[in-house]
C-alpha cells in the first residue's frame, strides 16, 4: 500500500503536515457523575459506574447509552461524584458506626439523603432507602450496620430520577 | 476488542519488596479467597501501576479497533450488514468509556491517558496497525479479532480488580453478539460465489500472521508474569491464551472449507497443544514500535478528532467544576 493512499477516507482528506495536538488541560474531559442502576422494580439501586459529563443532563444521557443500551432497567439514576460522600472501608475489622466522626458533616436545612452499602458479599452498592436529617450527612450504622462501608448521596443537590418501562 | 498484555512490563520485582509485608500479606490472602480489590483498598504500588498500564491499553484498543471496521460502514454490503456494523463500532467505542473509567479509579486521569495515546506514549493493540482492504477483512475482524478478544476479556473478568472486572461482564456479553455477527458475515461469503470465497481466503491469509501475534509474545521470551498471575492481574499467559483460541476457531474455519496458511498447524492430540510455525516475532516487535502500515494513520485520525472536538469541550466546561476521583 502506498503511504499516500489511505483505506480511510477521513486520512486522505487530513492536513499533510499535522501538528501534534496540545496537551490536555485540567478538566478537559469534564466531570464525572456515578451511575446507578435499578434492574428491576422493587430491586436496590446498585452501582454500575462513572460517566464524564458536563451537567446532569448530559450525565443522564451518557448513563442511558453507556449502561442500559443492552441491558434494560426499570430505573437510572446519576449524582455528580463529588455531591457523594463515603466512609473509609473497615475491612470487617471494625463498624462503621464507630467512625461516625470520620464523615464531615454538613451544615444547613433539613435534606434527604440516599444510602448506599457496601459489603463483601455485594461489592456494588446496594441501595438501603433514604433518610432525612437536619443537615448532617448521616448516621453510619442505622440502616446498614453490618456493611463494610457507606456512602450517601444527596438527592436534593442532583439525583436524577428515571422511571421507565 | 484487545489482544493479550503484549506490552506488560515487570521491570522490577524490587518494587514488591518495599511493601509493607503485613498489608501485602493481606492483600495476597484476600485475592486467594476469590475477593475483589477494590479502589479505596490498600494495594501494591506495582498493582496498580500494571493495571492502570493494563487497562488503558484495553481502552485505546477499543477506540482505534473501531477505525478499521468504522471505514467499511459506508461500503457495507446492503442495509442490514450497515446497521449492524453501526451498532458493533458503537459498542466498541461504549467499550472504550467503560475501560477508561475502570482505569481511572485507579487514580490516572483521562486527560492523561488519552495524551498518552495520541503522543505516542501508550500502546494499543497491535493487530490494529494492519489495513482492511476488502470487506472480507472487516468480516475477519468482526468474527476472528472478536474471537480472540473474548478469549483474552473473559480470562481477564475472572481477576481480582473489582472495576476492570464488571467492565468486562457488561463488555463480554456485547462481544459475544458481534462474534455472532461476524461468524454469519463469514459464513455468507463461504456459502456464496467464487469471487466472495476466494476474497474471504486472501482476507485469512493477510491477517493470520497478525491474529497469532494478538495474544503476545511466546511465554518463552515474554516477561516474566509470576507475580501479575498470583495477584490475579493477568490470568493466563499468551500461550495458553493463543492455544485456546485456536483449538475453539480453527476446526470453525476448516468446517468452512478455508485454509489456514501455515503448513504445520496441527493439534497434538495426546497433549491437547497445537503446533504452529513460530510467529515473526521481530516484526511484532517493529510494529508494535510504531514502523507498521498504519501506526500514524490510526493516531493521525484519533489527533484529527482531538483537534476538531476541542471547541465543543471548552464551550462546555464550566468554571466552577471540579474534580474528584469516581467511587468504583
Amino acid at each position: 500500500m502506498a503511504s499516500h493512499a489511505s483505506l480511510d477516507p477521513r486520512v486522505n482528506r487530513l492536513p499533510a503536515n499535522m501538528e501534534n495536538p496540545d496537551e490536555k488541560i485540567a478538566l478537559d474531559q469534564l466531570t464525572t457523575f456515578e451511575v446507578f442502576v435499578q434492574p428491576k422494580p422493587g430491586k436496590p439501586f446498585q452501582h454500575e459506574g462513572i460517566v464524564h459529563a458536563s451537567d446532569i443532563e448530559m450525565a443522564y444521557l451518557f448513563a442511558k447509552e453507556s449502561f442500559t443500551r443492552r441491558f434494560t432497567c426499570s430505573s437510572l439514576c446519576v449524582v455528580p461524584t463529588g455531591q457523594v460522600t463515603s466512609s473509609p472501608m473497615t475491612e470487617w475489622t471494625e463498624s462503621v458506626f464507630d467512625r461516625l466522626d470520620q464523615v464531615p458533616s454538613t451544615e444547613g436545612s433539613s435534606k434527604t439523603y440516599e444510602m448506599f452499602v457496601l459489603t463483601a458479599t455485594c461489592p456494588r452498592g446496594n441501595d438501603r432507602g433514604s433518610i432525612t436529617t437536619g443537615g448532617h450527612a448521616g448516621y453510619p450504622g442505622t440502616v446498614g450496620g453490618e456493611g463494610s462501608s457507606e456512602c450517601l448521596g444527596n438527592t436534593e443537590s442532583g439525583v436524577s430520577f428515571y422511571s421507565g418501562k | 476488542m484487545y489482544g493479550g498484555s503484549s506490552s506488560l512490563d515487570v521491570s522490577s520485582a524490587d518494587q514488591q519488596i518495599q511493601e509493607d509485608p503485613i498489608k501485602l500479606r493481606a492483600f495476597e490472602e484476600r485475592i486467594a479467597r476469590g475477593e475483589k480489590i477494590e479502589p479505596v483498598d490498600w494495594m501494591p504500588a506495582l498493582y496498580r501501576k500494571q493495571l492502570i498500564r493494563m487497562i488503558e491499553q484495553h481502552a485505546h484498543s477499543e477506540i482505534i479497533g473501531a477505525l478499521p471496521e468504522g471505514t467499511w460502514i459506508t461500503r457495507a454490503p446492503g442495509f442490514r450488514r450497515k446497521l449492524a456494523l453501526m451498532a458493533k463500532v458503537q459498542d466498541e467505542v461504549g467499550h472504550g468509556q467503560l475501560l477508561y473509567s475502570a482505569a481511572e479509579t485507579l487514580g490516572k486521569t483521562r486527560e492523561q491517558m488519552i495524551d498518552d495515546l495520541i503522543n505516542g506514549r501508550s500502546k494499543y493493540s497491535n493487530i490494529f496497525n494492519y489495513p482492511a482492504f476488502t470487506w472480507a477483512d472487516a468480516c475477519f475482524i468482526s468474527w476472528l479479532v472478536d474471537a480472540g478478544a473474548i478469549v483474552n476479556q473473559l480470562a481477564n473478568a475472572k481477576g481480582s480488580y473489582g472495576p476492570y472486572c464488571r467492565a468486562l461482564d457488561r463488555i463480554c456479553a456485547e462481544e459475544s453478539f458481534h462474534l455472532k455477527y461476524g461468524h454469519h458475515c463469514v459464513i455468507y461469503l463461504a456459502a456464496g460465489t467464487k469471487e466472495q470465497r476466494r476474497m474471504f481466503q486472501e482476507a485469512l491469509n493477510r491477517w493470520w500472521p497478525p491474529m497469532m501475534h494478538f495474544f503476545g509474545p511466546a511465554d518463552k521470551i515474554s516477561a516474566h508474569t509470576e507475580v501479575l498471575m498470583k495477584w490475579k492481574v493477568k490470568m493466563a499467559t499468551n500461550d495458553e491464551m493463543r492455544n485456546q483460541f485456536l483449538d475453539m476457531y480453527v476446526p470453525k474455519v476448516w468446517e468452512l472449507g478455508f485454509t489456514i496458511p501455515d503448513p504445520v498447524l496441527k493439534k497434538d492430540t495426546a497433549t491437547g497443544k497445537w503446533h504452529y510455525t513460530e510467529p515473526d516475532w521481530e516484526e511484532f516487535k517493529r510494529v508494535i514500535n510504531g514502523d507498521g502500515p498504519c501506526n500514524k494513520e490510526r493516531l493521525a485520525v484519533r489527533k484529527i478528532a482531538e483537534q476538531r472536538g476541542k471547541w465543543v469541550r471548552d464551550a462546555l466546561r464550566s468554571r466552577d467544576m471540579s474534580y474528584v476521583t469516581p467511587l468504583a
